[in-house]
Order: C-alpha cells, then structure tokens, then sequence
C-alpha cells in the first residue's frame, strides 16, 4: 500500500515503505454516482452546480450590478428630491416602472445570450455606421460626464465622513482602476456584487425615519397625479434616472462577458428580473426616507445626493445622515467603476476591437486604455473646483435623453429578429410591455426636451 | 480603384438613357483570393433585380454613372446565400489574417482587373466611417488602414452556415491552431462555433484544446451531438476531462457514453478526480513499457505508442506482469539511444518522485518545477499507476489568475 507521506524519491518505486507516522485523512469532495454504460462510477471532478443559498447567490450577477449602478448620485438627489417634494406620492410611478425596467433589462440580457454580441456590435452590425457613431459620440459625452458626477459624489460623502475629497477622489479611482486592470471579469463581478449590499443602507435609512406604512401602501399602488409642471418634470426626471443607456449597454456587454449562452438562457433571466427589482426598491426606499423626514418637515428642495444626507441630520438624526453618506460612496464607486466600463464596451464593440475584463493587457490595450482614459478624466475633473456639475447634468440628462428611445428602438427591433434570437425572440406579452415602455419613454422625453428647449428661450415650461 | 461607399452613390445608366440607383453589389466569395463582383443590384418597381456584371460596359467617375447595356436585361437570382457587399459584409465583424486580429469592415477597396470588378481590401478606420456617412465628402482613403482582401476570414456569426453550404475561403486554416484559439476567443461565441465546424476536425480538436475552457463549453453546446463527440474524441483525454467535466450531468453521461472505449476509459479514469488535484489536472495518456523490454523491442513499442500518445517525453516503466505498478521512468532521449540488449529495467530512474492523486495540483507544482523534472508521475493509495502530472500542467496550477499575469505583461 502506497503511503503518500512515504519519503519523496527516496525509495525505488513500488517499494514504499509505511511510514512512521500515518495519513491523516482527507477530506474529499462528495462527488456524484454516475452510471455510465451499466458501470456505476463516483466521479469527483464535475463541476456541479452549486446548492442551497448558493445555486440562487451565483446567478447574480449583470443584472444586479447594472441596475444598482443606475441608483447613482444623480439617481440618489432624483430620488430623494421626489420625496422630500411630494411625499410618498411618486411611489407608484416607481411600482410601475419596476415592471417597463426588468422588460427592458431582460431583453438586453436575451440579446447578448442569445447573439454572444453586445448592443452596439448588434447596432453596428444591423444598423449601420451612422447610427453607431451617433450612439457611440452620445454615449462617450454622457457617459463621460456622469462619470464625472460619480467622482463627485464620491467626494461629496467622503466629506460628509469627513475625509477630504482631495484624499477620496484619487484613492476611489485607483482602486476601481487597479480592480479592472488587474482582475478577471469574475473577480471585478464579485466585488461589484459586494459593492450593492451598501444600497441597504436606504431601506435601514428608510425605517429609521419613522414612515407611516399605510400612507407607504396608498402611495405605491394609488396613482396621484398632480398637474403641476414641476411634478411632471419630477416624473420625467424619475423616469429618465431609472431607465438610462449605460445600464442597458453595460448588462448586455457583461452578460456576453459572463458566458451566457442561448442553449442554457435562464438564470441570467431571474437576474435580471432580481436586479430591476431589487434596485428599484432601494430608490423606493430612498423616497420613503425622505418623505418621511425631509417631507413631513416641510424641507422640500433637495438639489444633490449630499444635500439629501446633510438634510436629514436635523430631522431623522445621524444614524440616518450617515447611511445615506455611505449609501452614496458605496453607490458612487460602483457606478464610477460600471459607466467607464460601459463606455469602453460600447466602443469597442462600434469599432469591433477586442474588449472585455478578462484579456490580458497586452491583447485589450484598446479597451483598458479607454477605461483608464475615463477614469481619470472622471477624477481629475470632478477635484475642479467650483465645476458647474448642475448644468452638466442636465446637459447628460438632454443627452441620454436623446439617445434613450433610439436605443430602446433598437432593443425592441433586435429582440424580434428571429434570426438573431431564434427561439429567444420576444413574446408578444414582451412586446406589448416593451413598446409600452418606449411609448412612455418616448413622452417623457419629449416634455423633458421641450422643456429645456423652451427654457433656452426663457419660457420656464415647468415653473 | 474605387471604394465600394463611393460606388454606391453611383447611378446605373442603360444605353436607352434610363437610370435608377445602385442598392448593392453581389460577389463570388470563393472564386479567387480577390472575388470578383459578380452582378450589380437594382431596385425595379418589381423588386430587387440582378444585373450580370458581364452587362456593366463602363464606370465613369466624373459622373458617377454605371454604364449598362439595358437596365431591362436582368436575371432573376432565387439563391439567397449569395454574398452581397452592403448587406453582408460591411460593418460585418471579420478576422484579419496577417494583423491576427478582429475587426468590422467600414469600407472595401476595388479595383478593375481583367474586366472585372474584384475585392482588393478592406478599410477599418475612422476615416472610412466618416466617408460612409458624409457619402464620400470627408474622409479620405488611408492606405494605412486598408488591409489585404486575401488574409480576410469572413464568419457570418451562425455555426448552421456551414452545414448550408455557405462558401468559406479557409485561409485561416494555415494559422497554428493556437493563435486560431487566441482569435477563437475574441470573436463571438457564435462565430467562434462557426470557426470550429468549418476547419478539418484534427484542426479543429487542437484549435478547441487550445481555447479558453468557457468558450470550448459554449462552443461544444453549439455543435451538433455527433460532431461534439467526434471532437471531444481527437483531444487529448485530460482535457477532454476538463471540458466534459462542464457540461451538465445529463450531456456529460451521453458524451462520455458515446466516446471510443480508448478516450472513454480514459476520461472516466480522470473524472474520478477533484478538480484542483494532481489527479484532476494529469494526463493518463503516457507511454508505457514493461521493465523486461530490451531496446530493440522498446524502440519499436515506442514507435507505436508514439502515433497515440501526446506526453511522450518520459516512458513511465512498468512491471512486467503488473502493469498497473511503477517501476521506474526513462527520458526519451534515453530510450532511443539504449543498446539493442539493454533492458529498460537497467536504464530506468527507479527512484523518481512520485504524486498522490488527490493531494492539491498547487503544491505538486512546486515540487515539478523545483524537481526540474518533464513530470511525475502519479501513484494512487492502491499502488496504480494512473497517470503522469507534467510541468505544463504544473505551470498552469502555479497561475492562478490573470491579474498576476497581467502584472507581468503591463510593467514588462
């Protein structure tokens, strides 16, 4: 019998003695009994699809860090300005934008299952180059400019925690720089993934604030309508934070990255769905936080993320004050290491130049210099001081306008090509909810264009 | 010399002065390194119609005009697997051969030859795509950035073309199947399924041993059962191990069923073993002898075994009547050069290290690469001789992830 602690190459082979001390035992994997033509064998080097909590943890992935990254400082001063303005009154535009988000994130999952292609490959490849360069130079504006805000954001909590921006800033952005360039897709997945559990911070925020639940329950599944100008462009605001490019482009570009595959489509589904849900009920529970404090004490203007976490401190104590701080550095960091990826993807794929997390350096310069370049445009400019960030984000917000019913078009007419999708292809319960979706989208940005266009004129359409 | 963009802002003329515009140009993929246009299309209020390009009499560029014979003379093509410049390969995602890269086709270079129209190159610059969408006003044509139509694989992103006969040129064929695997890798897995069905199977099996164990799983799933087998059967069995040892439980059993007996024992053997152990990253496909043999007799067992077996640089010597126990190993080199009586019991290391199969593939690592060693092999705690683990394989535990590669590729 062969001792595996038997000395090294110091007896001939076949001639081990037994040693003095014993083996101790090993632990094995359990292993699976298979019955391969009539012999039945344990095999112990299958890979086997984890168990329990596990088998529901490892399908998320995209679609949750996508849809959490939307929950960003712009999403958090929407948001928490919906509430403090109107109460719970905004929840159910919320509810019902949960369902148009999970269509339209799910189809973008489909779409890079079913094809191995992202967004704008598919764009690129179906529509041409006019279109690809109009999405591509509105995504690197846009993107690049709320990557801006995001480093913002970042140094605006990191004060609130009282450390300097001129400090958190850059340590922010080499550590999303070095966690991209140096990692394997399936790290920088796992930390992003780590990254949402910070958005529990709203919902803990949201119950420290004392909210009456009943006027919560009325709030979600009663629509007020109020026909006020500024409530519609709340409304529009709250659409447009919710349902943006980048989450689109970057859920399919990350799904394709991950593996997915049309024959074993499924678990990127429930992600998907899981994602859509869970982030829109953080941004819930960011309304309810602050309709329940900044609302019922009649402060209602709320222009930032910062501001909303400053407002809170005298109306729902510290404990509250500071969630939302962290809430908004988990949120900042996450969406700061997401848009710049998002950029890097899409025009990677317009130009059809290798992309993806999981290249080396030498084989993805392209991507990771592009990645790199945002970064550090998002850091440097965001430590400008006295930056008008007001006016770029609405600047970002004309923009993604913009672009957002081009690219839902786009979804919508991909989705429905049966030679792309084959069996994946829409159902007509998807369409009717996806043109829905579009025809809103399409609406609300009309008003938000018009608004800012008759704005340049000096008439103030909504006050 | 004209860019297909440029071409189709022309009108097409007939002789009796009838115009209408030009919507796109067919070509003859396969005909030659540079496939000649083959017919011009036209939209008539009948729809779209093919003109042969043996009736184009002359391409005047001051006018942008297409001289025809008679825009009526038309022949009505059913066959829709015909490659047509616009619709098929422009923005079209396509392999450049001699860049061993990937890229999308913004603009392509034609140029008259022999009276006809034929494919020279293609443009992936920025400049092509500004031409495309000013219609040829701003961007001018880069030399630098075309690139030879001949080293140009065009993959059309769906693995049943092949089966539908749809033409491949194959020059991608030539390429070591390696840097095949590395482009394989960086196409979608569609394409890259594609790429598979369409190369010779031994090819085929080197190029997928050779890709990312992710992309080999989707590109397996792609293919249709019998030819997955047939591949899965030409690679080498551990991994082989590896890949079926990803596909579900249901796929593997019916894969592994239906291999031949050889590869299928094989690969069973190593599936009893965890993943990150010496067992579950060993080759069990080694040559070897029994310790009687005498080097006559070796070298022409060697010879046999050489035509099946792909580690060959150790000749593991086993005992004459068991031949499950290890007796000791001998280097190639070492065996080719033995006298014609020497035994190989004489000529063998009887003291070469040996692995558990389940101790941890990290650890055993080290041990290789300290020992210096080719492999070592592997005895399981019944005394069996049941593979070997080589330095490769070693390498491959020792790097764990990419980031300590990339490491070493950004500040080399």
């Amino acid at each position: 019998m062969r001792n595996k602690d038997a000395p090294a190459g110091l007896e001939p082979l076949g001639e081990f003695a037994e040693t003095a001390f014993p083996d101790i035992p090993q632990k094995l994997p359990a292993g699976v009994r298979v019955n391969i033509r009539g012999r039945s064998i344990l095999l112990r080097g299958l890979r086997l699809p984890p168990r329990g909590i596990w088998k529901w943890l490892v399908i998320l992935g995209p679609g949750l860090i996508a849809t959490s990254a939307g929950n960003d400082a712009g999403g958090i001063a929407t948001y928490s300005s919906a509430g403090a303005k109107y109460g719970y009154q905004m929840i159910w535009v919320m509810v019902l934008l949960t369902l148009c988000f999970s269509v339209v994130q799910e189809m973008c999952t489909r779409l890079g299952a079913a094809t191995g292609r992202g967004l704008l490959d598919l764009i690129r490849e179906r529509f041409g180059v006019g279109w690809t360069l109009f999405a591509i130079v509105i995504i690197v504006i846009a993107n690049g400019g709320v990557t801006i805000s995001e480093f913002v954001g970042v140094g605006a909590a990191s004060e609130l925690l009282g450390v300097s921006r001129y400090i958190s800033v850059p340590i922010a952005a080499v550590v999303i720089w070095y966690l991209v360039i140096f990692g394997s897709y399936a790290r920088v997945e796992k930390v992003f993934l780590v990254m949402t559990l910070v958005f529990f911070a709203y919902p803990i925020a949201a119950i420290l604030g004392g909210p009456d639940w009943g006027e919560v329950t009325k709030g979600a599944f009663v629509p007020t309508i109020r026909f006020e100008p500024e409530f519609i462009f709340l409304i529009v605001g709250v659409l447009g934070t919710t349902i943006t490019p980048y989450i689109q482009i970057f859920q399919q570009s990350s799904t394709v990255e991950r593996g997915a595959a049309r024959k074993h489509y499924g678990p990127e589904r429930v992600d998907a769905y899981v994602g859509s849900v869970f982030s829109n009920l953080m941004s819930i529970s960011m309304i309810i936080a602050t309709a329940a404090t900044l609302y019922v004490a009649g402060r209602h203007e709320i222009s930032s993320a910062a501001d909303a976490a400053k407002a809170l401190e005298p109306v729902a104590g510290s404990s509250a004050s500071l969630l939302f701080a962290v809430g908004l550095l988990g949120a900042s960091l996450l969406a700061g290491g997401v848009l710049p990826l998002a950029t890097s993807y899409a025009i990677s794929e317009a130009f059809g130049i290798p992309k993806g997390v999981n290249l080396d350096f030498r084989r993805g310069k392209t991507f990771f210099g592009l990645f790199t370049a945002f970064v550090i445009i998002g850091a440097v400019v965001a430590l400008i001081p006295g930056i008008p960030l007001f006016a770029l984000l609405v600047a970002i917000q004309v923009l993604n306008g913009v672009l957002l019913p081009v690219i839902l078009v786009f979804i919508l007419l991909l989705v429905n090509n049966r030679s792309l999708t084959g069996d994946l292809k829409n159902s007509l319960t998807t369409n009717i909810l996806g043109w829905a979706t579009f025809t809103l989208i399409t609406i609300a940005v009309t008003i938000m264009l018009a608004g800012q266009a008759l704005d340049l004129f000096g008439i103030k359409l909504f006050g | 010399m004209v860019m297909l963009t440029e071409l189709l802002g022309y009108r097409v003329w007939d002789r009796r002065g009838r115009h209408t515009r030009l919507d796109d140009l067919c070509v003859a993929l396969l005909e030659d390194d540079y496939p000649p246009v083959t017919y011009l299309l036209i939209p008539l209020h009948t729809g779209q119609k093919h003109i042969p390009c043996s009736e184009v009499s002359g391409i005047d560029r001051k006018l942008r005009r297409i001289q025809v014979e008679d825009l009526e003379r038309v022949e009505a093509i059913e066959n829709e697997k015909d490659v047509r410049l616009r619709r098929d390969i422009l923005d079209a995602l396509v392999i450049d051969l001699l860049g061993r890269r990937t890229t999308r086709v913004a603009d392509i270079l034609l140029r008259d030859e022999d009276g006809s129209l034929r494919i020279k190159g293609a443009d992936a610059g920025l400049a092509a795509m500004l031409r495309r969408i000013t219609r040829g006003r701003l961007g001018r044509v880069d030399r630098d950035a075309l690139f030879d139509w001949k080293y140009v694989e065009f993959l059309r992103g769906d693995p049943s073309a092949v089966d539908s006969g749809a033409g491949y040129r194959l020059r991608i064929n030539r390429l070591p199947a390696g840097e095949i695997a590395r482009l394989a890798d960086l196409i979608p897995y569609l394409h890259a399924a594609e790429l598979i069905k369409l190369l010779p199977d031994e090819k085929a099996s080197d190029v997928l041993e050779s890709m990312s164990i992710e992309r080999q799983v989707q590109v397996i799933d792609e293919l249709p059962e019998d030819e997955a087998i047939e591949l899965i059967a030409l690679m080498s069995p551990d991994l082989a191990t590896d890949l079926v040892g990803r596909l579900d439980l249901q796929t593997m059993k019916r894969y592994v069923s239906r291999l031949p007996e050889r590869v299928r024992e094989r690969v069973i053997e190593l599936l009893r073993y965890p993943e990150h152990t010496v067992g579950g990253v060993m080759l069990n496909d080694v040559a070897r002898l029994p310790a009687g043999m005498t080097g006559t007799e070796a070298n022409k067992a060697i010879h046999d075994c050489l035509k099946e077996t792909d580690f060959t640089s150790l000749v593991f010597v086993v005992d004459d009547e068991k031949r499950e126990a290890l007796r000791g190993v001998v280097p190639l080199k070492q065996l080719l050069t033995m006298e014609p009586d020497e035994r190989l019991e004489d000529v063998m290391d009887p003291y070469a290290d040996a692995l558990d199969p389940f101790r941890p593939a990290s650890s055993a690592a080290y041990r290789i690469v300290d020992s210096g060693v080719a492999a070592m092999p592997v005895i399981d705690n019944e005394g069996r001789f049941v593979g070997a683990m080589t330095v490769d394989a070693a390498i491959g535990a020792l790097v764990a992830s990419t980031s300590e590669l990339q490491t070493l590729r950004i500040f080399s």
